[in-house]
C-alpha cells in the first residue's frame, strides 16, 4: 500500500518537473563593474527579453575596485557568469590566455564584421590573434567644470595649464575647492595622472616609450610628474584621504568647481545631482601638447565564459549586443560612445565626446600598453603617484619605481 | 578486551568528522599551496615546474622584495603596537574592572560590544568616521576648536597605519580584557587581602602579584594577538584598499598576499605561484615564532 503510494507520488512529481522544464526560461548571468547602473542595464535587458522571451538575463554589478578579484575567483573555481565585461587590452588577454574566454568571430556574432579594426584589436589576444569580446564602447577622460559657479564668478574653462592654475587660485579665494580629486582611491589616482601628464610629456614620448626607445625616467615624463604636486593647494582639504565617493559628492554638491575624471561619471552626475549644471571639456595644454586634448580609449568588451553551460542563449545575447539597437540603448541609458556604426548620439554630451575624440585624441598610456604583466604599469603608477602627492616620493623616484617594475616583464 | 577495542572504535568514529574537516579544510589546502608555490603561473593557468624561483622573486627581486620587506615591516610595527596596547592596555583595563568600581558592569559590556561586530561593519563605520571632510572625527575636532588637529587620517603616511592599529584595538581589545578579567577572578582573594594589608599600592599589586598569577591568560592573549596581527586583513582592506594606500604605507602581509593572488583594483594581474610562496613563508614564520613563543610562555606559567 505504502509502496504504491510512494510510486504514484514519485511519478506525479517527475511529471510535474518534466513539464515545467519544457517551459523553463534559460537564465543567463551577466556581470560588469557598474553596480550604480543596475536600473539602466535592467531596462536594456528588458528590451532583449521582449524579443527573446525564453531567455532571462540576470544582471550583477561589482564595484570597479573589486571587479577583477571577484571575477577571477569565480572563473578559477570553474563557475562564473555566462557573459561578462572585460577591460580592453591587457585585461582581456589575462583572461583569454588562461583559457577562460571563448573566441568569437563574425559567424557567431554577426555584428563584429561592422566594428572598426582598432576597436577589435583592443579585445584580441596578441598570441593567437582571436577576438575574445564584443567591444562596447569608447570612454574618454576629461575635465568636468561646474558651469554655474564659473558663470557666477566670470571664469572661463581653462585651456592651458597656466589658465588652470589661475582659475584654481581664483576659486580658492572664494572659499571653494578648485579641483575635487583626492588620492585615496587607487584607480582614480591613475585617472588623475594619466589625464594631466600628456600635456607635459607629449605624444612623441608615448610612441617612444612603448617602442622601448626610452624609459619612464626620460626627462619629459619626469617633468610632467613634477607638475602634479603643484596642484596640491587646489585639491580638497585632506585630499590624501578623499576617496571616490567623496570626490563625486564634492563636485556634485557644488563644493568643488572642477573634477578630472572620465565620461563614465557623466551619467552618474546626471542621476545623482540632476540640478547640477556641468560640462565635460578637453584637458588643458602645456609645453608637451600645445592644444587642448582628450584621452580616448576602448573601455572593454563583453566576453563569453568558455565553461558556460548556456552557450546558445549567451551567444544570442552577444549577437544582440553587437547590433545598432543595443548600441542606441547603451548610449541612451549609460552614455558610452558605441563602436557600432550608425548609432546616433542625441545626448549633447555624447556628441561632444565624439567630436573631441576625433579632434585631439591621446592614448591612455598605462591602460592600453602596460597591463599585460605583473606588476602592471597601472598599479605602479597608482602606488607611486600616491607617494608623490603625499610628499613621500620625488618625481625621479616615481619614474624609477615604474621603470623597476616594467623591467621585470619577461 | 573486546570492550577496549569497541571503545577505541567509538573514539575513532567520533573523532572522524572533526579530523575530516581539519584534513580537507586545513591540511590539504596548505599542502596544495606548498605545491603551487613551486610552479610558474600565468594568471590562473599553471605552467611548468620552476622550483624555488617564486621564493627567490619575492625575497630577492625588486620590486617584489621591496614590497615584501615593506609589508613585513608594517606587520612588525602592527604586532609591536598591538602587543603593548592589547596586552598591556587590556591588563590595566581588566584590573580596573576587577576592582569593581561603580559602573563596572556597564563598562564590561561596553568594552566587549565591538568584538561582537563583524570586521566589515567596523571597517565601514570607521572609514566614514575618518573621512577628512565629512567624517565625524574631524567635524568634532573643529566643533571643539581643535581645527589645527584635523587631518586626512587614512591618507597621510604618518597617521594611516596608526589609524588602522587604533581601529583594530577598538575592535578586539574587549576580548583580551575579558580573558584577563576571568584570569584575575580565579586568583584567591586571600592573597590580595594579605598584600593589601601589608600596604601594597595598586601598582605593586598589579606588577608583583597579579601579573605573574595571570600568566595562563597572558599566554592566550599574547598568542592570539600575535597570530591575529600577522594575519590582519579585513580592517586594512576596508580602510586602505587592497593596495595598502597611501603608497603602501598600510600594506600588510595579508593585503600583499591577496593582491598577488587575486589582482588589485582594475589593473592587477594575478600570480598564484608567488602568492602561494608568500603564503607558505608567512605560515612558516608565524608557525615557528608561535611555536617557540607558546613553549616559552608555558614554561613561564609553570615557573610562576
Amino acid at each position: 500500500m505504502i509502496k504504491k503510494l510512494f510510486f504514484t507520488g514519485a511519478l506525479a512529481v517527475s511529471l510535474q518537473l518534466s513539464s515545467s522544464v519544457a517551459f523553463a526560461q534559460t537564465e543567463i548571468s551577466f556581470w560588469n563593474w557598474s553596480p550604480e547602473n543596475r536600473t539602466q542595464y535592467e531596462t536594456i535587458f528588458a528590451e532583449f527579453e521582449k524579443w527573446h522571451p525564453d531567455i532571462k538575463v540576470n544582471f550583477e554589478g561589482y564595484e570597479t575596485s573589486n571587479y577583477n578579484t571577484v571575477l577571477s575567483t569565480a572563473l578559477a573555481s570553474g563557475g562564473g557568469p555566462d557573459v561578462f565585461q572585460v577591460k580592453a587590452f591587457g585585461s582581456t588577454e589575462q583572461y583569454s590566455s588562461a583559457g577562460y574566454l571563448s573566441p568569437l568571430n563574425a559567424d557567431l556574432v554577426p555584428g563584429l564584421a561592422n566594428i572598426a579594426e582598432p576597436m577589435l584589436k583592443s579585445v584580441t589576444d596578441r598570441a593567437d590573434g582571436k577576438i575574445y569580446a564584443v567591444p562596447f564602447g569608447t570612454v574618454t577622460m576629461g575635465l568636468f567644470v561646474n558651469d554655474k559657479i564659473f558663470a557666477d564668478l566670470g571664469l572661463s574653462v581653462p585651456t592651458t595649464w597656466d589658465e588652470l592654475l589661475e582659475v584654481s587660485e581664483a576659486l580658492k579665494q572664494k572659499g571653494l575647492f578648485p579641483i575635487a580629486n583626492g588620492m585615496a582611491t587607487g584607480w582614480m589616482v591613475e585617472v588623475f595622472a594619466s589625464a594631466l601628464l600628456p600635456a607635459h610629456h607629449g605624444a612623441d614620448f608615448v610612441k617612444e616609450v612603448v617602442a622601448g626607445e626610452v624609459n619612464f625616467s626620460d626627462e619629459r615624463y619626469v617633468a610632467g610628474l613634477e607638475k602634479l604636486p603643484l596642484l596640491n593647494d587646489y585639491l580638497p582639504r585632506g585630499f590624501m584621504g578623499v576617496d571616490g565617493p567623496t570626490m563625486l559628492e564634492l563636485f556634485g554638491a557644488g563644493q568643488a568647481a572642477m573634477f578630472i575624471s572620465g565620461s563614465w561619471d557623466i551619467s552618474s552626475f546626471k542621476r545623482s545631482h540632476p540640478e547640477l549644471e556641468f560640462s565635460f571639456n578637453m584637458l588643458p595644454s602645456a609645453e608637451g601638447i600645445t592644444n587642448p586634448y582628450i584621452i580616448a580609449f576602448p573601455d572593454g568588451g563583453y566576453a563569453l565564459n568558455a565553461k558556460s553551460e548556456k552557450r546558445e542563449a549567451s551567444l544570442e545575447l552577444l549577437a544582440w549586443m553587437a547590433t545598432k539597437e543595443y548600441g542606441d540603448l547603451l548610449s541612451a541609458q549609460v552614455g558610452f560612445v558605441s563602436p557600432i556604426p550608425g548609432v546616433n548620439a542625441e545626448d549633447p554630451f555624447l556628441q561632444s565626446q565624439i567630436d573631441m575624440a576625433q579632434e585631439a585624441p591621446v592614448d591612455y598610456l598605462m591602460g592600453a600598453h602596460y597591463r599585460y604583466q605583473d606588476p602592471t604599469g597601472s598599479s605602479l603608477l597608482q602606488r607611486s603617484v600616491q607617494g608623490l602627492m603625499g610628499g613621500d616620493l620625488t618625481a625621479a623616484e616615481v619614474a624609477a619605481q615604474i621603470d623597476e617594475g616594467v623591467a621585470t616583464y619577461k | 578486551m573486546e570492550n577496549d577495542y569497541r571503545r577505541k572504535v567509538w573514539i575513532a568514529l567520533l573523532l572522524a568528522p572533526a579530523l575530516a574537516v581539519v584534513i580537507f579544510v586545513i591540511i590539504i589546502p596548505m599542502l596544495s599551496a606548498l605545491m603551487y608555490s613551486f610552479y610558474g603561473w600565468h594568471g590562473f593557468s599553471r605552467e611548468g615546474f620552476i622550483g624555488l624561483k617564486n621564493y627567490q622573486d619575492i625575497l630577492f627581486m625588486d620590486p617584489f622584495s621591496r614590497w615584501t620587506i615593506n609589508a613585513l615591516a608594517n606587520n612588525l610595527i602592527v604586532v609591536g603596537s598591538l602587543m603593548v596596547v592589547k596586552v598591556g592596555g587590556a591588563f590595566v583595563f581588566a584590573y580596573c574592572l576587577y576592582l569593581a568600581l561603580p559602573g563596572h558592569k556597564l563598562h564590561r559590556v561596553v568594552v566587549f560590544l565591538p568584538v561582537v561586530l563583524s570586521a566589515v561593519i567596523v571597517g565601514g563605520m570607521w572609514k566614514l568616521l575618518l573621512n577628512p571632510i565629512f567624517g565625524a572625527v574631524n567635524v568634532l575636532l573643529v566643533a571643539v576648536g581643535l581645527e589645527a588637529y584635523t587631518q586626512p587620517w587614512l591618507g597621510q603616511s604618518s597617521t594611516a597605519l596608526p589609524s588602522i592599529i587604533g581601529v583594530s584595538v577598538w575592535h578586539y581589545i574587549g576580548f583580551s580584557v575579558l580573558v584577563y578579567l576571568s584570569g584575575m577572578q580565579r586568583i584567591s582573594s586571600e592573597v590580595l587581602e594579605a598584600a593589601r594589608m601589608d600596604g601594597a599600592s595598586h601598582i605593586t599589586l598589579m606588577r608583583k602579584i597579579i601579573w605573574p598569577l595571570v600568566a595562563p591568560a597572558t599566554t592566550i592573549v599574547v598568542m592570539i594577538t600575535f597570530i591575529g596581527s600577522f594575519n590582519m586583513f579585513e580592517i586594512p582592506y576596508i580602510l586602505a584598499g587592497v593596495d595598502g594606500a597611501p603608497a603602501g604605507q598600510t600594506d600588510v602581509l595579508g593585503l600583499y598576499f591577496y593582491r598577488t593572488a587575486f589582482g588589485s583594483a582594475m589593473s592587477g594581474v594575478q600570480d598564484f605561484g608567488r602568492a602561494s610562496a608568500l603564503a607558505v613563508l608567512m605560515f612558516m614564520f608565524i608557525g615557528v615564532i608561535a611555536g617557540f613563543g607558546t613553549r616559552w610562555l608555558r614554561n613561564r606559567e609553570i615557573e610562576l
